[in-house]
């Protein structure tokens, strides 16, 4: 695995302001982006980059550059048009409910030129229709019903004509992209699975799937906005800093597992999503643990029992090393520097500050030239403003992700408890058959496979290195993973036979198991 | 006594309780070692071989896989199936066998099982094993016993936790003729907990036979302590390096010298359990003022938007969200 430098062209003044969670992980991995909001910036991008005749191909690393929609005709209709309500409510007829809507709708729209919305007239027999549509995207919106917004809310990804990047739609009608809740890590995430070994077939399912196959509520959807809109400029400024890594591979063979699974491609999106930000919660882990030159880190999943137990604890213990884990790579990736030769020649040299504050600002892109304090700063001290600069910064965002992430796929809960653990719910565990299980597993092999493919530590098996250290009797892990089979059994998931051999089934595949 | 020495003595002692109850009206008692690790079935066993009398009423087959190199005997090591050997013939009226939750577990659920759970629960054998040669008068014992009681009830521990626990508390009585109560407080770091051999003390005589009493004493300890050595606050925040190093600095005059180094180590540590908090935990939290290290440690302030939306995430698990979340 190669880790590449930071591109040349962000050393333009709109880049990031310290070149450090960045050059770990790549630019960026964004709390506020959840997981749903990171499949759907992924798919901007695909959708961009296949009409650009390029799909998931990277002509050089780090390279990217698309152009999204925009689709703002139809996001006004969907999410800033509270008229259909007071229009419906007047109970005039056809022709004059229209006319009054579109009225109220010229005036208040946002982000459009010129906002007319007459040829909708033509596409509904009766406003009745209209806003039976408008409601049904509504009702099926991702964050709908969120307090964002009107410009950060979604229609759900029928197809590419609902897709559309988020964006911010000022009073006077101008529309930036401020990044708020698309803040690249979809662009992180398309450019993993660039780097996959199985780029080639998941290329075919993708597009197969998503963008030249959609439901035929894309059709529904392309009826509201009519000809694509897209951004004025391409976006620009996207870097993985891994060229390959065994995350990226493990991420698409996990997408080509759900994507081949006999389900239509909208019920396959929320098991995308939940995997997708497991593995990207391993790949902030990974990462750290390599800058660290720690082991892989563990996950020790508690299957919720009804009262305290040994596994809880040793569940919250891991949950809290490893949502620490990413600072302390942060804080140990700048330290580095400290023992590289180039430090070593800068301290020695006459003009020790200077030189180093050169270094750094190689490094890292701090401090600023311009700031005479700084570079004046003896190089310690200036080591140490610079981890509790980026350390502030850190804990923003890129410090938030483990936490806000397990928690969104339904990995982390503090149910029955006041500390944090993992504890999956039956959704996530549900994904993890449908991914794991190509037809059906004996359910310790499928203990195993959630080890050795993700190190979630259920069972007793897998637990070895607790119980042998004294920290849990071989029981509570083997109760932990009674419990799990009770759940999965009671979801349907799985069956014990006569043999006594417990089978997980993946619920999609039934029809095929032997 | 070794730890697991007494968890071998333990066992062999709530196992002999058990074969003392039996009448020749019975058919063959069936005792398994439920998912016990190798090493603590080889304690167990070899335990029982040396008590007298117990060859003649138990016969006993271990699966050769769980105790290879732990030293038994060949007689009591068997390589049929745990399955098989629960039914077989048996001349005793006593079977011990054991298993390590493998494919048989489901088959080998209606015998009697004897796991870390009922080894550690039933108290008495481990007062029994551990107070050999000691010499303690009964109230001593009855105030050992409602200890451990008391502690099984506060929290759920393990095997290892629970006899290193009363290994260092014999320990301290054998090796300095402490009383029992402070012994306790003496042996807390086995419990990741701080040590203070003076917590007990208080604990008026009457009260001393008394687990209820006992448990209310573990359960502050577990609410007030424990998350500190983790370096968190008894609501769970983690406390930054920095605020245990501004209190470290405020009040190191007053901590014990000999304590200065590893609280340095433990402050630099990352949060969590682990050596450095071990290092910690084994100097006293009242004698050598360690709690002051932790006495300025505040709840940090939190907004009322942060409550409530701690609140509706955590605390209030309503249907609605539970459902949203598919759990059930």
């Amino acid at each position: 695995m190669e880790v590449l430098a930071r591109p040349t062209h962000f050393e333009e003044r709109s880049g990031p302001e310290i070149w450090v969670d960045e050059a770990i992980w790549g630019h960026r991995l964004h709390d506020e982006q959840s997981p749903w909001l990171t499949f759907l910036e992924f798919l901007n991008v695909l959708l961009a980059e296949k009409v650009a005749g390029r799909a998931l191909q990277e002509t050089s690393l780090n390279s990217l550059s698309y152009r999204p929609q925009t689709q703002l005709r139809l996001r006004n209709l969907v999410f800033n048009n509270p008229h259909i309500t007071t229009v419906l409510a007047e109970d005039r007829s056809d022709e004059l409910a229209w006319t009054s809507w579109l009225e109220k709708m010229a005036d208040t729209a946002g982000g459009l030129e010129s906002p007319d919305f007459a040829y909708l007239r033509d596409r509904f027999e009766t406003f009745r229709d209209f806003a039976a549509v408008i409601r049904f995207l509504q009702g099926s919106a991702i964050e709908g019903d969120s307090n964002k917004r009107w410009s950060s809310k979604f229609v759900f990804p029928f197809g590419p004509n609902g897709l559309y990047e988020d964006v911010n739609v000022k009073v006077n009608g101008g529309v930036t992209t401020d990044r708020r809740f698309f803040a690249r890590t979809g662009e992180i995430l398309y450019l993993m699975l660039c780097r996959s070994q199985r780029v080639e077939e998941l290329r075919e399912r993708l597009v197969g799937q998503f963008l030249q196959n959609p439901a035929p509520y894309d059709g529904m959807v392309r009826a509201l906005q009519g000809e694509a809109q897209l951004a004025k400029a391409d976006r620009g400024g996207a870097f993985l800093p891994c060229s390959s890594h065994p995350a990226f591979d493990r991420l698409a063979e996990d997408w080509l597992a759900i994507l081949s699974l006999p389900i239509p491609a909208y019920d396959a999106i929320p098991h995308l999503v939940a995997v997708t930000g497991l593995n990207l919660i391993l790949y902030q882990l990974d990462r750290a643990g390599e800058v660290l030159g720690s082991e892989r880190a563990s996950l020790v999943c508690e299957i919720v029992s009804p009262k305290k137990s040994v596994v809880r604890d040793l569940s919250a213990d891991s949950y809290q090393s490893n949502n620490a884990l990413p600072q302390q790579a942060m804080e140990r990736f700048i330290r580095a520097t400290t023992e590289t030769s180039q430090w070593q020649t800068a301290i020695t040299s006459d003009d020790a500050a200077i030189e180093v504050a050169e270094l750094l600002k190689r490094a890292f892109d701090w401090p600023d030239p311009d700031d005479d304090d700084e570079r004046s700063i003896p190089p310690e001290e200036l080591i140490d403003r610079l981890v509790n600069k980026a350390a502030v910064r850190h804990k923003q965002h890129v410090g938030k992700v483990h936490m806000t992430w397990a928690r969104a796929i339904g990995l982390s809960s503090r149910r029955s408890s006041r500390r944090v653990r993992y504890a999956p719910t039956d959704r996530l565990l549900k994904t993890l058959v449908v991914t794991c299980v190509a037809k059906r597993m004996e359910f310790k092999d499928f203990l195993a496979t959630l080890a050795g493919r993700y190190g979630l530590i259920i069972g007793d098996h897998q637990a070895r290195s607790f119980i042998d250290s004294g920290n849990a009797d071989q029981e509570d892990f083997s109760d932990n993973a009674r419990r799990l089979e009770e759940r999965l059994a009671s979801l349907g998931l799985l069956k014990r036979l006569s043999d006594s051999c417990a089978y997980v089934e993946n619920p999609f595949q039934r029809g095929e198991a032997a | 006594m070794k730890p697991a020495d007494l968890i071998g003595a333990a066992g062999a002692t709530s196992i002999q309780q058990r074969l003392s109850t039996l009448t020749s009206e019975d058919g063959v008692a069936r005792y398994l070692l439920d998912r016990l690790t190798g090493e603590q079935v080889a304690a167990i066993t070899a335990a029982l071989l040396a008590t007298s009398g117990v060859a003649a009423q138990l016969k006993i087959a271990i699966p050769r896989a769980l105790v290879d190199g732990h030293g038994l005997p060949d007689a009591v090591v068997t390589d049929d199936r745990t399955v098989a050997v629960r039914n077989a013939e048996c001349e005793k009226p006593a079977l011990l066998m054991a298993n390590t939750d493998d494919d048989q577990g489901e088959s080998l659920q209606d015998v009697t099982l004897i796991g870390a759970k009922q080894l550690t629960e039933d108290v008495a054998p481990w007062v029994e094993a551990a107070s050999t040669g000691l010499g303690l008068p009964e109230g001593q014992l009855a105030a050992w016993r409602a200890a451990l009681a008391g502690l099984n009830a506060a929290d759920d521990w393990t095997l290892h936790q629970v006899s290193h626990f009363v290994a260092l508390t014999r320990q301290r009585v054998a090796e300095e003729s402490k009383p029992v109560q402070e012994a306790l407080g003496w042996a807390l770091p086995a419990l990741r907990l701080p040590r203070d051999s003076g917590y007990f003390v208080g604990i008026k005589d009457k009260d001393l036979d008394q687990p209820r009493r006992w448990r209310k004493l573990f359960d502050k300890l577990i609410s007030d302590r424990k998350p500190l050595m983790a370096k968190m606050r008894s609501n769970r925040q983690t406390i930054d390096a920095d605020e245990l190093q501004g209190q470290f600095e405020q009040s190191k005059e007053d901590i014990a010298a000999i304590a200065h180094g590893p609280i340095e180590v433990f402050i630099a540590a990352p949060p969590g359990w682990g050596d450095a908090a071990q290092a910690l935990a084994e100097f006293e939290w009242e004698a050598d003022n360690v709690l002051l290290l932790f006495s300025g440690i505040k709840l940090k302030k939190t907004t009322l938007a942060e409550d409530t939306i701690n609140f509706f995430e955590f605390d209030f698990a309503g249907p609605a969200q539970r459902c949203r979340r598919g759990v059930s």
